[in-house]
Order: structure tokens, then C-alpha cells, then sequence
């Protein structure tokens, strides 16, 4: 996948819903070679299919799962006042199963 | 002893917050720091502890129940949350007092503070410059004296890097030490939450009073047998600190500009500083082609990681709500006019790297070179006690010069310290002195749960360094 074009860009864009005007498209365009070039720089280096992909920066050693057990809630009240779309205990959403 | 919160202390509280107050509208008049400030905000009466009563600023990405969070985007705009960061509920409970929550890049992306949804945050120093990012707004209001200290977050320099460019403290502990719950998150395996303020006295204190195990956080962990105040004033006679001369030597530069030069000059004058001090500096090496991927391993982790935490922006449980007939053409509305051009590259990067046929090629290969990078260090912390370097290529950059594009031959010296990031290590940027009159700073790392020992150096250099910050603005 060496040569990028729009259909591409609004591809890795439309994957996460995001749509991008030409002008945003034609940016990512224009840097990503730039991008490419200074992400090809990690598969020039020698010697490193053998180390451990590093996922976290600490060793979990010394920490416990807390149990499974319900605490803290948030409440309805306090959740909703974030929608307008909304009835007494719930959030109102277009019908999402088709006749 | 230097802290602005034991000044403070002295002070009479009400007049101390009334005089903030003041100072916070003046400050965002000529700074535009703030995104929401607290007029009400008023002292608490019941708390006796070492920082009650003491006003101080969020960065919008912490979680404040009740009171607006928008990490400086357009999908948060009107969001309250239900719930507070766990930062947020421990300085309520020791009786330190909100006033004001601090503009972004928007989500954390980003290192100019020019991104916000709310507009461009200025440098205190010269408002034709930027404060830096992406914790802008808590480090120009550090930097302009409105508060003493101001948190904000640390993905690859975000607290650091804007605080060497405003002539301040930044510190972000070891990755843990801070619980990150209601933090809205960026990259989950580099965030850090950091303290912004005038010294490093202070910086230590807030942390001392914020860190600690969370349940609502797997990855806190307990440092009650780490006292960051007792051994700060001690002296260094004995210790060992290095430098990675790819990056701290002039003759890696080509041609470098006369502002470089005095940086280098400076970063070389501090080594003297600490020899003085009875310290042992000695130089390192870390391969070129190693160190020169650092930019590209931080944009792969932190972009990949970012698409999966910001998946949730969706507009439909909060957030304003997209217009279309179906859920799916809500959320793409809600994303595509909420993110900004910047997000959106930074997305359609992680996408990218998260396509099936690029996943092992730059993604995981990333996650390999961090950890290279990571024991080289951790090799290095085995005879160090710290590691020393220059903050950043140039002071402050201008407003209209700025932006997130990686310079080439400086990109190492631009971004080394995503290091501490990726390996969790605590480090801090304490003011160094003034080149072109604008502030410049060198960066302290040291190994994982050592910060005793990185408050220690950075405190004793701090006192023989002697900048003179607000007095010379």
C-alpha cells in the first residue's frame, strides 16, 4: 500500500465515522507521505522481531483486581442532563430495527 | 525554601481568593487561558490542610461533576459530567479551590495550545508566541502568577514541554503514582497526570497530596512509602547523571541556528552547575537510527490508542447530537462536524496503522522499539541516577510559525521526551535561563518509582539555577 489516494484516505476515515471535506482530504494526502517516510523508520531498524512488544510501561506485579462487586453509580438524573433527546428514565434514539 | 503554596499559606485566605479572582479575568482578557472560570468559587472553611484554601487550576480534561468538561472540543462543548476525577475529588477533600479550568489541545493533541475549540492560548512572556501544549492554559497561568499550581496531563511532553516554554516547573511522576480515573483519556499507556507550577517544592507537594491507590484505577499503584518532601533539600555530592550526546551535542547539528547554539550553551552551563554540586555527569550514547524513531513511535501508539478511547464520542448519550435518519449517519454527523482538521489527521493516522496489513509493520514493530528504548534507559537508570537534557530546539515559537509537523533534522531534540512516556518514568522540566528573553528549560528523567531521587536533583538545581522568572517578564 504504497501510493495513497483520496479513496484510501476516506476509507482509514469513514472506518472510525469520521467523513473528511477535499480540503481535509487533500491535507492528509499532501503530509502523509512525509508521515510514511518517518514511519518507515521503524522497519529500518535491525534485530527487533524478537523483542516483546511493549503494551504498558509498568509490570503488574503488585496490583489486584478490585472485586467484581457494584459501588459507585451514576444516576439516571444526572446522565440525562447531557441529552436533549431524552423521556423520563431514557435516552430516545431513531428505531434501530427495520420493519 | 522556594514554594508559592507556603507563601500562600501565609496569606489572608479571603483576600488570596478575592485577588485571584481578579487576576484570572485579567489574565484571560490579554491570555485567553480559561474555557471556564469559577466566579463563584469560595474557601473552605472546615479544611485545615497544606493546600486548603489554595486556589488552583484544572486543565479541561479532568472530569468536575457538575461543572462543564470539554477537553477543548466541539463533541464536549456543553458536557457535564456525572461524575469527578479522582485528582479533582482529592484537592476538593483537602480544601484547595477551583477557579478556573484551562484550555487544550483539543483531546490532548497536540503541542502548540492552538487547537482548542475555545481559541489560542498566548505566552505570558511574549503573547505573540504560543503558552505551548497541550496543557497551554494551566502553564500560562502558572507562568502569570494567577495560581500557584495548575495539573495537567502528559502523553509525550504536554506538561513539560509547555512549561519549559513559560519559564516553569512541570512534573509528571511515575506513570500510577496519580490515578488517571475521569481523566478523559488520549493514549492510555502514556498518559500521565502532571503538575504545572513556579517551583519545584511545589510541584512536589500537590503530588504528594493527589497520588495514591484508586479502585477506579487498575493501574495506580501505592507509593505511601515514598515521602517526595524529606529528602528534597539533600545534597548531591555522589550523585550520577548522564546525557545522550546525539542529542545534547552540538556536532549533531548541521548548521545550527544562533538560538540552538545558546540553548546548547546554556543546557552545557547547567552541567557545570551540577559538577559543582558535586555530581558526576557523564556522557551516553544511544544509537542515531534508534533515537530517530521516537516521533514515528509515539505517533503510532498514541494515534492508534487514540481512535479506540475517543470511540465513544459518538452524540448520542452526550455530546450534541448529529442530524441523520439512522444512528450510524448521527454518529458520523455528531464526529465529522465535532473533531477538528487536526484530530481528524491524527484519527485517519491510527486508522492507518490499525489496517490488518500495517498492524505488525508499524504498530506492533512501535510497541517493539519502545520497549528497546525503554531498557536501554532502564540499563542506563542502573548507574544513573538521572538523565539530563535540553527541553526543546528553540524557545516558544510564534503564533503564526506554529504547528504539530515534525521538524526533520531537529525531530529527536523536538520530542525526545516521549521517552518518560513510554516508560513510565517520572521526569521534570524545571527553567534553566532566558535566551532571546524568552524562557528556555532542561528536562530531569530517572527510573520508575524513583522520584525522590529526580525531586532531589531538580530542587538543588533549581536553587543554584536562581531564574529569575516573574521578575524578568
Amino acid at each position: 500500500m504504497n501510493n495513497f489516494t483520496k479513496e484510501l484516505v476516506d476509507k482509514f476515515a469513514n472506518d472510525l465515522l469520521i467523513e473528511l471535506t477535499g480540503e481535509e482530504n487533500k491535507m492528509v494526502l499532501d503530509e502523509f507521505d512525509i508521515i510514511k517516510e518517518n514511519m518507515e523508520k521503524i522497519n529500518e531498524l535491525e534485530d527487533i522481531k524478537n523483542i516483546e512488544p511493549m503494551t504498558h510501561p509498568l509490570e503488574f506485579d503488585d496490583v489486584l483486581l478490585r472485586s467484581d462487586e457494584v459501588s459507585d453509580e451514576l444516576f439516571t438524573e444526572e446522565v440525562l442532563q447531557n441529552t436533549t433527546h431524552k423521556t423520563i428514565d431514557s435516552i430516545v434514539v431513531p428505531k434501530v430495527v427495520e420493519e | 525554601m522556594k514554594s508559592r503554596i507556603l507563601e500562600y499559606k501565609e496569606k489572608e485566605k479571603e483576600t488570596l481568593l478575592n485577588s485571584t479572582k481578579e487576576k484570572v479575568l485579567i489574565h484571560q482578557e490579554k491570555y485567553n487561558s480559561f474555557v471556564t472560570i469559577l466566579k463563584d468559587a469560595s474557601l473552605n472553611e472546615e479544611m485545615d490542610s497544606l493546600l486548603s484554601n489554595i486556589p488552583y487550576v484544572l486543565k479541561d480534561n479532568f472530569s468536575t461533576k457538575g461543572i462543564l468538561t470539554t477537553a477543548s472540543s466541539n463533541t464536549l462543548k456543553d458536557y457535564i459530567p456525572p461524575y469527578s476525577s479522582t485528582v479533582y475529588e482529592k484537592l476538593e477533600s483537602r480544601g484547595s479551590v477551583l477557579v478556573a479550568k484551562s484550555v487544550m489541545d483539543e483531546f490532548g493533541m497536540g503541542g502548540t495550545g492552538t487547537t482548542g475549540h475555545t481559541g489560542v492560548v498566548r505566552n505570558p512572556w511574549n503573547p505573540d508566541c504560543i503558552a505551548g501544549g497541550s496543557s497551554a492554559g494551566s502553564a500560562a497561568a502558572v507562568s502569570d502568577e494567577i495560581v500557584a499550581f495548575a495539573l495537567g496531563s502528559d502523553t509525550g511532553d504536554s506538561v513539560r514541554k509547555p512549561a519549559a516554554y513559560c519559564g516553569i516547573v512541570g512534573y509528571k511522576p511515575t506513570y500510577g503514582m496519580i490515578s488517571r480515573y475521569g481523566l478523559l483519556p488520549f493514549a492510555s499507556s502514556l498518559d500521565h497526570v502532571g503538575v504545572l507550577s513556579k517551583y519545584v517544592y511545589d510541584a512536589a507537594l500537590v503530588v504528594n497530596e493527589i497520588r495514591g491507590v484508586d479502585p477506579h484505577d487498575m493501574t495506580s499503584w501505592d507509593s505511601s512509602k515514598i515521602d517526595l518532601l524529606s529528602n528534597i533539600n539533600e545534597d548531591l555530592k555522589g550523585k550520577k547523571v548522564c546525557y545522550i550526546k546525539e542529542i545534547a551535542d552540538i556536532s549533531n547539528y548541521e548548521n545550527p541556528s544562533e538560538e540552538l547554539i545558546s540553548i546548547l550553551e546554556n543546557f552545557q552551563n547547567t552541567l557545570k552547575l551540577l559538577e559543582e554540586m558535586g555530581v558526576l555527569v557523564e556522557e551516553v550514547s544511544i544509537p542515531s537510527d534508534l533515537l530517530e524513531t521516537i516521533p514515528s513511535v509515539y505517533t503510532c501508539i498514541s494515534s492508534a490508542e487514540a481512535t479506540s478511547n475517543l470511540s465513544n464520542l459518538t452524540g448520542i448519550i452526550f455530546g450534541p447530537r448529529g442530524e441523520g435518519k439512522t444512528i450510524n449517519e448521527m454518529m458520523i454527523d455528531h464526529r465529522t462536524k465535532g473533531f477538528s482538521p487536526l484530530i481528524k489527521r491524527r484519527l485517519v493516522i491510527g486508522s492507518y496503522v490499525l489496517q490488518k496489513e500495517n498492524q505488525e509493520k508499524y504498530f506492533v514493530n512501535a510497541q517493539r522499539i519502545r520497549n528497546k528504548i525503554v531498557t536501554l534507559m532502564k540499563d542506563y537508570f542502573k548507574i544513573y541516577d538521572a538523565c539530563i537534557l535540553p527541553c526543546a530546539s528553540s524557545t516558544a515559537p510564534k503564533i503564526s510559525d506554529a504547528n504539530d509537523m515534525v521538524k526533520k533534522d531537529l525531530a529527536v531534540l523536538d520530542n525526545h521526551m516521549a521517552i518518560g512516556n513510554f516508560g513510565g518514568f517520572p521526569s521534570i522540566t524545571i527553567p534553566s535561563g532566558l535566551v532571546n528573553n524568552m524562557p528556555i528549560g532542561i528536562n530531569l528523567t530517572s527510573n520508575q518509582k524513583e522520584d525522590s531521587k529526580l525531586l532531589n536533583i531538580a530542587y538543588k538545581l533549581e536553587e543554584k539555577i536562581d531564574f529569575k522568572g516573574g521578575e524578568e517578564k
